[in-house]
């Protein structure tokens, strides 16, 4: 049977489900990386590139960002570093790291859908924002997002 | 405004499907390597960064978002020397799915495993990671290796 649109709040699908044209609204996880140790600002890396970014390609939302990370050593004292992603430039969504020192040490967060967006053109960031000369290393982060179309 | 919630066995569209919540149930792809030549036991890496289990700390991996289900794993390797050897997909301190893979002195060799949603599952905050085993000192050598952890998220 083919029927029409028909928009409904919730849809449950007990089994397969076959999108035969484009599926709008699915989840896509960027992938960073850093080695370290660094004790400033630092972008993280896309594969092997630093300072560089993921273009989404499509409009969407930001919905969460997980890190793995060693906190090596403690520098000024102060608000505590954040891991932020960043999108085309502005901080959008932010996760707070802690001052004690250790090794894979995880942080993550997510928010709503809608939050934070971005069209198919901006480049999305993940930054680690360390201005007290923290030393971190061992960075492994993923930034996740909801693409519209 | 919707309709209220709808349960079916089955869903097919034709055209476009737009959701304007979030999909549960879609498919993620986490990619490892590990480029150098090992005959030991060797956990890959995640963009640069080696992942790790030091008996139990410093786990390092994907920090997942979501809980899910493991689904699949893949691996593309070059095989210098001949020797049993797995593929071992791990959660937290857990090895929660190993695989032999075949031994066979090649390049660019390729192999998939898949298994049923719900075998294997992970919640918010857990780590996943994978790593690959020379089945304690087979004598097997590879490198090049490019591995995939397919997860569903609930």
């Amino acid at each position: 049977m083919v029927g029409g649109k028909e928009t409904i709040s919730e849809l449950v699908c007990e089994g397969d489900q076959d999108t035969q044209g484009e599926r709008k609204g699915t989840i896509a996880f960027l992938y960073y990386s850093h080695l370290g140790p660094v004790t400033s600002n630092t972008f993280l890396k896309s594969c092997e590139v630093i300072n560089n970014t993921w273009a989404p390609g499509k409009t969407g939302s930001v919905i969460g960002i997980a890190v793995v990370y060693d906190l090596q050593a403690v520098g000024t004292p102060g608000t505590a570093p954040t891991f932020t992603v960043r999108v085309s430039g502005s901080s959008v969504l932010s996760v707070s790291t802690d001052t004690t020192i250790a090794n894979a040490k995880k942080a993550r967060t997510t928010q709503a859908r809608g939050t934070d967006t971005f069209t198919s053109s901006q480049d999305i960031e993940c930054v680690l924002l360390n201005s007290l000369g923290h030393t971190y290393a061992k960075m492994i982060a993923i930034v996740a997002v909801l693409l519209d179309g | 405004m919707g309709n209220g919630k709808k349960t079916y066995k089955e869903v097919i569209t034709t055209g476009d499907y737009e959701n304007q919540g979030i999909i549960n149930g879609s498919t993620q792809e986490l990619q490892y390597q590990w480029v150098d030549s090992t005959a030991g036991y060797v956990y890959m890496k995640c963009g640069e960064v080696q992942s790790s289990n030091n008996h139990g700390t410093d786990i390092r991996g994907y920090l997942m978002l979501y809980s899910g289900s493991i689904v699949s794993k893949s691996i593309c390797y070059d095989q210098t020397i001949a020797g049993s050897h797995s593929l071992i997909v791990w959660v937290n301190n857990s090895a929660v799915w190993s695989t032999a893979l075949t031994d066979n002195v090649a390049t660019g060799v390729t192999e998939e495993f898949t298994q049923a949603r719900g075998a294997d599952t992970f919640s918010a905050g857990d780590i996943i990671y994978i790593a690959h085993s020379d089945d304690a000192g087979s004598g097997n050598t590879v490198d090049q290796m490019f591995a995939k952890v397919e997860i569903i998220i609930d």
